[in-house]
Formats: C-alpha cells, structure tokens, sequence
C-alpha cells in the first residue's frame, strides 16, 4: 500500500465520524450550525489542538508526556501573575516569558528522560507534580487578570470577523505538519518512534531529538496556557488538568499509535473537533454534563481498542495482500 | 555445589539479601521521619497521633495493594483516584447511615470495584492497549458515573458500623483501620511469596514471553491484577467514608500519584517481576510522615506537590539507575 | 584489452578479535580489490560475521590494521565506517516498515533544498537513481510493510547504495531469494563491480559463490584456510577446505538407529513459510536431528511443537495418539518440552532467582490448595542444581548473574523437573562453554536412553556428527535428506544443507 492510501486510512476516518456527529447534530438541534456556535467551537478547539499536536510529537517517538497539565497551569499562572507583563504595551514579552518557561520545562523532561534512561511515564508524572507545586506557589487560588488587549489576541475577531482561534488552529496544523513532513527533526521523530536503533545507526542523534521533542511539547503547552488565560481573563494553577487525558485522547483519534512511528497532526482537527463536539452537544441538548465523563471514556476505548496491536491484526488483515504490489 | 563469586551484571542486583538490605533501610526510615517529628513538634511521638499517622497511612496502603500488583506485572493503574471516590460516594448512599444495608452496600461496592478493574484487565491484557491510557478511560468513566450517580451532590452517611471501623480503637489504643490494614497486608504478602497466583504474577511481569511458554496464562494473571487493583482502590474510598461520615467528591484524586509514589519508594521496579508490598507499607508510611512533616513546617501545598514530584525522581534514581549503553 | 592492475581497496592485516577468551578472529588477513567481487565462506562459527562487523566499526579489533585504499583508519562505529565508504547489506534488514521506500533509502541523509527544508523532489531524483542501478522499478511512496522479503532486500541495498560507498559487503543475501531473484541480484552485483566498487559476498550457497566470485576466501575456526582466484577452486574442493576438523569434543556413545524400535512420535504438517510438507517420525532411543542452515525453517518447525504458529494442518501423534496442540499449555499436558533459541527473551527470567527460574514449570505440581509447597518446591530445585551442577552461591542469586552455560541448565533443569515424555531443543549449547556443553549433550544421551522422545535443532556440525543417530537437513522449508549412522559426516551435511537442488520425493521421511 502507498503512504497516501495509508495516510487515507488513518486520517480519513475521523473527518468521517466527525461530518456523521456534526450532521446528526445539527440535525437534532439547528442551533449547532450556526456561525456563532461555529466560533465558539473554534475558541474551545483551539487548546485541545495545541495540546494534542504537542502530545503527537511526543508519543510518535514512543514516550508520553503527563506533565502537560502541569505546564499549561504554570505558563496560566505566569502571564496573570507577573506584575509587569500585564501592561498593555508589553504584550512581547506576555507571550514570550510563559512560552520560554514552558520550553525549559520540556527540555528537563527530555533531559531527564534521556540521561536516566527512566520510562517517560513516570519521569513527566513525577515532574508534573513539580510543576504543579511550582503553579501554586506562584498562584495558590484561581485568580489575577490579564489586560484587555491580551484577550483580543487570543479569542477575539481580527478585522471584526476573522476569530483568532481559527487562525491559530490553521497555522499550528500547517506549520507542524510541514516540521513532521518536511524537517530532519520531523523525519527524525517518525524514526525514533518505528525502531530507535535503526534510526541510531543511520545517523540519527535520538537522545537530541528526544529531548526536543518533550521542548517542544511544553512550548506548546505553554502557549495553550496562554491562550486560556486569555480567554477566561484570569489564572488557575490546575486549569490545564484535565488536559492530560484530552491531549492523549484527541492524538490516539487522530490516528497516532501509542506504539510510536505511525501517525501525525493531519487527523487532529478531527479528533479535536469529535471530543469538544460531545460537550457541545450535551449542552445545547441540555443533558447533564457529567455525561461526557462517560462519552470520553468510552470513545477513547474504542478508539484505542481499534488501534491496539490486537485490532490492528484484524483490521491489517484485511489490507494484506500478497505479490508486489507497484513493482513493474 | 562449589560457592562461585557472583558478579553484579547491569546494574541493581536483586539478590535476596540486597532486596531486604533496601526494606530494612526503609523502615529505619520511617524511624528517623517519626524522630524528625518529634523534634519539629513535640506530642508528635504520642500515641494517639502515631495512630493518627498509621490510619492515614492505611488508606494509602490499601489502595497501594492493587497498584502494587499492578506495577508487578509492568502495567500501572491510573484509575484508582477515581474508584476510590466511587466507593466514598457510593457506600454512603447506599448506606444511608444506616447498618440494616451493610451488608449487601458493601458487597455492591467490592463487586463494581471488580468490575471496573476486571474491563482495565481485560483492555491491557487480552486487546494489548497501553495500561496508561487504558486506566485512564476506565477513570475517566468511573468519575462519570460516580458524578451521575450523586447528581453532582452526594448524599448520605456511613453506617454506625462503617464510622465505627474509621474511627474507632482496639484495645483502646490501635485504631481499627490500622489492624484490617494489618491483616490484608498479612494476606497480600502470603499471596504474593506463597501462592501460586502471587507466584505465576511475578513471572509475568518478569518475561511475560517466558511465563507464557512455561504454560501460564499471563492475560488472566495481568487482568486478574488489575480487578483486585479495582477493589483495593473502593475497599479504601469505603473505609475513608467511614473516617469522614459523609461522602467528598475528588476525594480520590490525590491517591492515583500517592498510590504510584508509596510503591516506587518500596522498591519495586517500575518494568514488573521484582518487588512486593513490604516495600509498599513502608512507603506509604513515609510517604504520610513527609506530608504531615511538610504541613507542620508550614510549608504550602505547593511545596508538598514539589516534594511528592522530587521524592519519585530521588527515588527512581536511586533504584534504577540508567545501564551503560552497550 | 589491456590489463590495468586494480587497486587494492581493502587490506585487514593481522585483524584479531576475542570473544569471552575465545578469539573468534584470530590473526586474519583479508583484501578487496575494486572491482572484484570477494566470496567469504566458512561454517557457522568460522568468524565471518565477526570479522565483517570489525570491519564495519561495530566491533573494534584487538590487534591488526585497516586499511582503506592505502590509509590506516580506524572506527569507533558504523556511522564512520559508513563515511569511509563501506556499506553493508545485511540478514535482517535495517528498514523501518511503517516508512515508504523512499523515505528508508534517504534515511537519515535526507537531501535539503533551497530553504533547508527536505526536498522530496530531490528524494526521487536520488530515488531514481539508487533504483535504476539495481534495476527495480519501485513506487518511491509504497509503504516497506507491504513488500515482500526479495524486494525489501532490494530497498535496503538501495538505502545503502545512496550512501555512495565504495566498499559493500553482503551478508547472506540470497537466503530468501528464489532462483529469478538470484540472477537478479547477480547483475546488481555484475554492474557494481563494473562501476569500480568492491564487494565482498557471504554466502552458505557454495554454487552461488562459485558462480559470482572473482576470487574466494575460506575461513574456518577464526582463520583463513585458503584464498585464491575462483578459477582454483571446484565445488567439493571448497567443501572440503571448510571441514575437516577433528572432533576433539568428547560425546557420549552413539547409539545408532534401530528400525526396530518403537516409534514415539510422528509428525505431519505442511510448514506455512515454504507450503511444503514435513513429515518424519522419531524412534526410542535416538537423538533425532533438525539440521541445515539457519533460517530454513528449523525454528517454525519446532515451535509448533509447543503451539505456535509455525505449521497447518498438523497431524501430530505421541505414543499411538494424536494430539492437536494449539497452545503452550495443552503442549506441557501432552507432556511436550521447549528449549527456545533465545533464552533471555523466552526461556529465562534474568531478573528472577535461580529458584525461581527452577520451578517456573512446575508450580501446580508443587502446590497445594492455591499455596505452594516450598519445603517440597525447594527440595526438588536443590536436586535439579546438584544432578546438573549449577554453580551458584545461593538460590535466591538473580539468573542474569550466572554465566551463559549455567542459565541455560536453569532452562533445562526446569523442564526436566517438568519430566516430559518430548523434548525439543532449539540450539541448546548455543553460548555454552565447553564443560556445559559436554554437561547437555551427557543430559541429551540419557533422555533419549530413557525413552523420552529428543528432537533437536543445531547448526553446529560437530553437535550433529558426535549427539545424532538421525540427521534430517532443512533446506528452503523442506527436508531434504536424511543421515543415519554413517552416513552422518561433513561433507555429507555440508552438501545436503547448501544444495541448491530440490529433492522433490523428500520431505517425507517416516
């Protein structure tokens, strides 16, 4: 099989299941497709996209990163906390001071993960914790604010129409799939993740790579906690909490194998927009929402059951065909 | 037999004195925190407070049962938090504070702890998911239902015979929870060094490849784990709705790290096949001294989140040091 | 035409390696001239491989030179003897199957464009390239998983041709290859030797390295016998320049096959990697053999011994019953044992206690209401360590501890506390030292005596020659000939095993 008709199978199915929801949702209540809850789709997809391509990179190399929340939940309380930052002038430097913390913070997972030869499981649960603890000494309750200017940059509408949210999401998804399709870093990644001594062999620095890879993952988790404090105009240590399982959950949808090497970002949008829809809709069907608990769980069961090395028996065999396929 | 010098290959060496050498350490550890104490507060060594220490210790350990088990076979149980907020809420409202529903609340409770626990097993050990993701969407499922259930607002009460066993002493001086955590760790170390059950969950989580050709049915051993990890988790929300009397929803949300932190400090090793609870007891007690220290040196939550993070790292270091690449 | 002297672009000189204080390499001299195709050929053992992975950085010799034309180089590791110009196309390929063909080729050197992003435009040209000159016409974008064995070959000679190297050495390249797919890869190697490279070609197939070959070199026990120009050399002249070595080991007396005697076990199947049918039957009292070059089935055919894949539609009898066997545990109800190749991924518990790994077969026996009996569980593995003298200084000692032959006699001791009625040995003596060795073979010898049925598969020939009263050779997913009692010898072995012929009526030998 080709990587295009490969790629087709991984991704494709999500936007199927996604147009079905987004259908039958509108469907059901005609108030779904409307512009406005359109927007208000983009502002909540918005982080999970952030967060799960983040988490992407890092279980497409074969690890984890559990400290994300904790990341997000600094870089939050970082941009309401810092006196000067929240001047309206110095917008640079909100964005940049949390983004670098973030960025250091994944790089001393990587290190620690690659120097110790420790399982990333544990090492970004342990450091999580820290980090955490590190929020909340900076911020021990929900609270601060953030300048006015801050919150247009982040979910309001450039030139009155165009939500910033949208912008975000369409630059993330194309700068990082070119980075995966694209960069030595990128290739390097996929890589790491299908046999790291292969890849060490062909000349792949793996520990380098690695340790960028969780960077890069608190960067973005940084910025996502940017991004929330913009939008609920104030900070909380343990705002990125729930992040965890929503960015694994949306990088597994969107087609990546916890295995490593197989996957990418072109099937997150998907994944996202699946996992925030639930919510929408029990809202606006006004069911409780305590439901979505058991919506998300047991979507990610099924999706993880599909994709587990016992489904992907079954479902590969289908595919398999003998004889050569392409060669002439 | 000829005596031959054994060399120590790769590593920690898992020789039968070394691994006691390390629990011995553990415990005179747990001496020297109870000392620290004392010194930081005095009344710290008073009965009624070491009491205070070793019940709080009990939840812990009883929950650190099944995590033990689990890390054994190389998975890791991320839904324990949940579970034990599902038996906190559950019993008390099916309990309603009265002892006429012990009985068959209890058994409900023990039997969706199982359940829970068995559908993790059964995910990681027969459909080969990932026991990280896997636990996580039994939690994320169990928190659903437990939300649904109460309505958000939990109601009712332990029975008189539940608050009895949380709060209450034997002999006037050993509180109840501490002797039930006595007795099931008496019976999770016969299971794990005498039975054939404790037996064939090392070998699995040692080589589970090997295991199976030695005619093992290492899916049933991993999933069965994973159930009684389920049940040990609700047996402690149950036991801490006695403590409380009234039911808190997140009660649990702190035990999932706890748990995972009290059986890395107990030494075993975060790959399956090597460790037990012994490890496990003593952790969870060092690990309850360090945060009654913590709070007592008024240090904030923020410091105690930092030292529960610092204190996996140490120990992790200490234990598992990275081999030489080859 | 006139004769230009080529240049010399390899020399080893003096090249020694050791192993464990076995020098596996043991002062050899070794060139390559450009252009000329070099066959290398010995036994398993004969230190190949060794001297191949001392040339290609991964080991780094104890003594002697390399010189690469004319200058002394030494690597630390692969990828400097990658940009010296030597490439190696080896057994198990170096490929990542969730990438296309493309993408593996390029691997790790990926060409830039303008901008220093990857060009994959300039992927295809490189593409083109590597593929026109091994004369495959593959879609850049199709997945690895999904080739077949001969092309991926061809991949990974493509990924190892677009590193440009002068020097390529292939490792065993025409074991799963048919006939065609030989005569292609011929032309490949033709061409390259035209364009200047040198090759040098390890091979097991002698008529093939007979056919390629400018010049051959036989090592055998970590030296070379002879090297000369092909033309020297006929095909029983080689064979025999690659054995002849005196069975210095001591066995334990042979039997002999006894054709009246009682048939224990017969075995029927069609094997799934080659489709053809193996059948053969084991008598009492023998030691029977699997034979042959790795590879060719020996392993599949084993495994489904014990219930795993390997064979369908299998007729399986043990005694005058058959038996169908689906997993490992109706396997040890049968009364089946299994000693796998790979002790540390299947047969060992390396971070278990010598106990441990000791009664990891047995623990229902031992037991009693869910409880094990350890007075008794202990008893039987102190026994089992004094009968097969394991040397250790405590039973609560952890298994990666002992030294390779002690392991395995926890592999063997466990099963023969198991007592089974069959046993299948993959390469048990595989690295064992000497006295072990001698240990196993006593161990095999009584088995067999006691009526326990003995199916064992080694390559070593010394093993086949001094342990087996019947030697059945492998060869391409069939058995291909049958050795009793004399006629098990070298040469013998050595013919049956790297014939290129088909023996079409065998394959079944009852």
């Amino acid at each position: 099989m080709t990587e295009k008709y490969r790629n087709l199978l991984l991704f494709l199915p999500v936007y199927i299941i996604f147009l079905l929801i987004y259908l039958v949702a509108s469907f059901i209540e005609p108030t779904f497709f409307t512009w406005n809850n359109n927007v208000n789709l983009f502002t909540r997809i918005t982080p999970l996209i952030l967060v799960g391509i983040a988490q992407t990179f890092v279980i497409l190399t074969g690890g984890i990163d559990l400290s994300i929340g904790a990341t997000i939940g600094l870089a939050n309380v970082v941009a309401v906390s810092l006196p000067f930052l929240n001047t309206p002038g110095n917008i640079i430097l909100w964005l940049l001071v949390p983004t670098l913390i973030g960025l250091a913070v994944g790089l001393v997972n990587g290190f620690i993960i690659t120097r110790g030869g420790f399982p990333p499981l544990i090492v970004t649960l342990a450091t999580g914790v820290v980090w955490q603890g590190v929020s909340l000494f900076i911020l021990s309750m929900p609270g601060g604010k953030v300048s006015r200017g801050v919150a247009l940059y982040t979910t309001g509408k450039l030139f009155n129409f165009l939500p910033v949210p949208l912008l975000i999401i369409i630059f993330a998804i194309a700068v990082f799939q070119l980075v995966l399709k694209r960069t030595t870093f990128g290739r390097s990644v996929y890589a790491i993740g299908g046999n790291e001594t292969v890849a060490f062999e062909s000349g792949i620095s793996c520990n380098r790579t690695k340790i960028w890879v969780y960077g890069l993952s608190g960067l973005l988790a940084s910025m996502t906690g940017l991004y929330l404090s913009g939008w609920m105009n104030s900070g909380d240590p343990l705002v990125g909490d729930p992040y965890i399982l929503n960015s694994i959950a949306i990088a597994v949808i969107g087609g990546t194998s916890l295995a490593g090497g197989t996957g990418g970002v072109l099937g997150i949008l998907g994944g996202a927009y699946i996992w925030q829809m639930l919510n929408n809709i029990l809202n606006l069907m006004a069911v409780s929402m305590f439901y979505q608990y058991i919506a998300k769980g047991l979507i990610l069961i099924i999706a993880l059951a599909a994709t587990s090395s016992a489904g992907e028996i079954r479902i590969g065999a289908i595919f398999r065909k003998p004889g050569m396929k392409g060669v002439k | 037999m000829t005596l031959e010098k054994t060399t120590s290959i790769k590593g920690y060496r898992w020789g039968f004195v070394s691994r006691n050498r390390m629990t011995i350490f553990l415990f005179l550890l747990v001496i020297v925190l109870f000392l620290f104490g004392e010194i930081i507060s005095k009344g710290f060594l008073k009965y009624q407070h070491i009491g205070d220490i070793l019940r709080a210790a009990s939840f812990l350990g009883i929950v650190a049962i099944g995590q033990t088990l689990v890390l054994l076979t190389g998975g890791i149980d991320l839904s324990v938090g949940p579970l034990i907020t599902l038996g906190n809420v559950f019993i008390c409202i099916l309990m309603n504070g009265l002892d006429a529903n012990n009985l068959w609340a209890f058994a409900a409770i023990i039997l969706l702890g199982l359940v829970f626990g068995a559908v993790s097993g059964l995910g990681v050990a027969y459909l080969r998911i990932s026991p990280l993701v896997m636990t996580l969407a039994v939690g994320s499922l169990v928190t659903g239902i437990t939300l649904i259930y109460s309505k958000g607002a939990p109601k009712g009460l332990a029975s008189p015979m539940l608050r009895e066993i949380g709060v209450g002493y034997i002999l006037n001086s050993i509180p109840i929870i501490v002797v039930i955590w006595l007795l099931l760790s008496i019976t999770v170390i016969a299971i794990l060094n005498f039975s054939v059950y404790g037996r064939k969950l090392i070998y699995a989580g040692a080589n589970a490849k090997a295991a199976n050709l030695s005619g093992m049915r290492v899916p049933l051993v991993k999933t069965v784990a994973y159930a009684i990890s389920g049940v040990s988790a609700v047996l402690s929300g149950v036991f801490m709705a006695g403590y409380t009397q009234t039911a808190f929803l997140g009660i649990g949300n702190r035990y999932t790290l706890w748990s995972i932190t009290a059986v890395v400090i107990g030494g075993t090793s975060l790959m399956g096949g090597k460790g037990g609870y012994l490890g496990t007891i003593a952790g969870a007690i060092i690990l309850v001294l360090m945060e009654s220290i913590l709070t007592l040196l008024h240090i904030p939550e923020a410091g105690r989140r930092i030292a529960e993070g610092l204190i996996i790292l140490i120990m992790i270091t200490i234990y598992f040091r990275k081999r030489g690449r080859s | 035409m006139a004769e230009q002297s080529p240049s010399l672009l390899l020399e080893m000189r003096g090249i020694v390696k050791t192993f464990d204080g076995t020098r596996a390499v043991n002062g050899v001299d070794f060139s390559c001239f450009r252009g000329e195709i070099h066959g290398l050929v010995g036994e398993n053992g004969a230190g190949k491989s060794t001297l191949m992975k001392v040339l290609a950085g991964i080991h780094s010799p104890d003594k002697g030179k390399i010189l690469i034309d004319g200058k002394e180089c030494r690597f630390a590791d692969y990828s400097e003897a990658r940009k010296a110009g030597i490439g190696v196309v080896y057994q198990e390929l170096s490929l990542l199957p969730e990438l296309t063909v493309g993408e593996n080729i390029v691997l790790g050197v990926w060409p830039r464009g303008s901008g220093g992003l990857i060009s994959w435009r300039k992927i295809r040209t490189i593409m083109k390239t590597v593929l026109k000159d091994i004369g495959v016409d593959i879609d850049p974008d199709i997945l690895v998983r999904s080739l077949p064995m001969a092309v991926r070959q061809k991949v990974e000679i493509g990924k190892v041709l677009a590193q440009e190297p002068e020097l390529i050495i292939f490792d065993e390249p025409t074991a799963p290859l048919s006939r065609d797919e030989v005569a292609i890869l011929f032309e490949i190697l033709r061409d390259l030797k035209r364009r200047g490279k040198g090759i040098i070609f390890i091979s097991h197939r002698i008529d093939e390295v007979l056919l390629i070959s400018d010049r051959i070199t036989v090592m055998k026990d970590g030296q070379v016998v002879v090297t000369d120009s092909v033309s020297a050399f006929n095909y029983h002249k080689l064979i025999s320049s690659m054995v002849g070595r005196k069975i210095s080991e001591i066995f334990p007396t042979k039997h002999g096959t006894n054709t009246d005697a009682k048939v224990l076990l017969t075995f029927d199947g069609i094997l799934r990697q080659s489709g053809k049918r193996i059948a053969f039957s084991v008598r009492e009292g023998e030691v029977t053999a699997i034979g042959g070059l790795q590879g060719q089935g020996q392993i599949e055919l084993l495994k489904s011994f014990f219930g795993i894949e390997g064979c369908d539609r299998l007729k399986l009898t043990i005694g005058d019953n058959p038996v169908s066997i689906k997993n490992p545990i109706q396997a040890m109800r049968h009364g089946i044992a299994y000693i796998p190749e790979n002790r540390n991924e299947e047969g060992i518990f390396l971070i278990l206690s010598v106990l441990e790994n000791l009664a990891a077969n047995t623990i229902n026996r031992h037991s009693r209401m869910g409880f094990i009996k350890l007075k008794e569980e202990s008893s039987v593995v102190q026994n089992m360590i004094e009968r097969l003298s394991i040397q250790i200084s405590s039973v609560q000692q952890a298994a990666q501890s002992l030294s390779g032959g002690n392991m395995q006699k926890l592999v063997i001791g466990k099963w023969l506390i198991f007592n089974p009625h069959v046993i299948v040995l993959d390469e048990p003596t595989k690295g064992v030292d000497v006295a072990t060795k001698q240990q196993i073979y006593m161990l095999i010898r009584q088995l067999a005596d006691r009526g326990v049925a003995v199916i064992l598969s080694t390559s070593d020939m010394l093993e086949l020659i001094g342990m087996c009263d019947r030697v059945l050779i492998m060869n391409r997913g069939t058995i291909t000939a049958c050795l009793e009692g004399d006629e098990i010898t070298e040469e013998n072995i050595m013919e049956a095993s790297v014939s290129r012929e088909d023996i079409v009526a065998a394959g079944a030998v009852i």
